[in-house]
């Protein structure tokens, strides 16, 4: 009884550390691509304004840059995901309680 | 011009992106066998799928507006991340012991973007290549 009630305990403060990450992995993720995609859409902007004829070319190469820009807070959040909904640091405990 | 320019680019990209998830899927199936490379394959076809999804909503506003432009741009993003997110979900919750292959080969179709930026680095900037 009191070993479970110890494992139970456990598995909670991984859980809660967890949910704490995933927290800050999202917000990390949201921040970078806000400001990232904020200062991309403005200078964008800036820039056909100053010179409407490159308006054509530098979407092109927002296009690029963007892809950069999402990747990484998408693969921030894939692991947030991971962690969320297939907890791989629960492994060594459901383990031990097993064996 | 410029439709033509963007195709041409958005060609090279789903081209490296191909060769690149296909080498991560090599990769995988030496370290992991079929059931890993197969993972990141499907983490590659990820990639490769938001890539056509995202240029085809961008290429349509192709030499509009600059604002409409912005708004099929950052429309375009939107519906990426979700989908990207919705996929990723999927993944963890039902093939959760290929999570890594996967995230890898959708990491090496996010190369491509870095390649496609050295390239685009090169080229001048020009307004030639508008008219």
């Amino acid at each position: 009884m009191e070993a479970s009630v110890e494992l139970a305990g456990l598995i909670a403060q991984i859980q809660a550390n967890t949910v704490i990450v995933v927290g800050l992995m999202f917000v990390a993720a949201a921040i970078g691509t806000a400001f990232g995609f904020a200062i991309l859409g403005s200078k964008f902007l800036e820039s056909a304004a100053r010179q409407p004829e490159l308006a054509g070319m530098l979407q092109v190469r927002m296009f690029i840059i963007a892809g950069l820009l999402d990747a990484l807070s998408i693969i921030g959040v894939a692991f947030a995901a991971l962690l969320m909904f297939a907890n791989p640091l629960l492994g060594p405990i459901q383990q031990a309680a097993g064996g | 011009m410029i439709e033509q320019e963007f195709a041409k680019t958005v060609a090279w990209l789903l081209r490296i992106q191909a060769i690149l998830a296909a080498l991560s899927g090599l990769g995988f199936a030496m370290i992991g066998g079929m059931g890993w490379a197969l993972a990141a394959l499907i983490g590659g076809a990820i990639g490769v799928f938001l890539t056509v999804l995202t240029a085809l909503r961008v290429g349509l506003a192709l030499g509009r507006d600059p604002k409409v432009m912005v708004r099929a741009f950052y429309r375009a993003m939107a519906l990426k991340f979700v989908l990207a997110v919705i996929m990723f979900v999927i993944v963890a919750q039902w093939f959760a012991g290929y999570f890594l292959p996967v995230v890898t080969g959708y990491a090496a179709t996010a190369v491509a973007y870095w390649l496609a930026m050295r390239k685009m680095a090169n080229l001048p900037l020009s307004t030639s290549e508008t008219e």
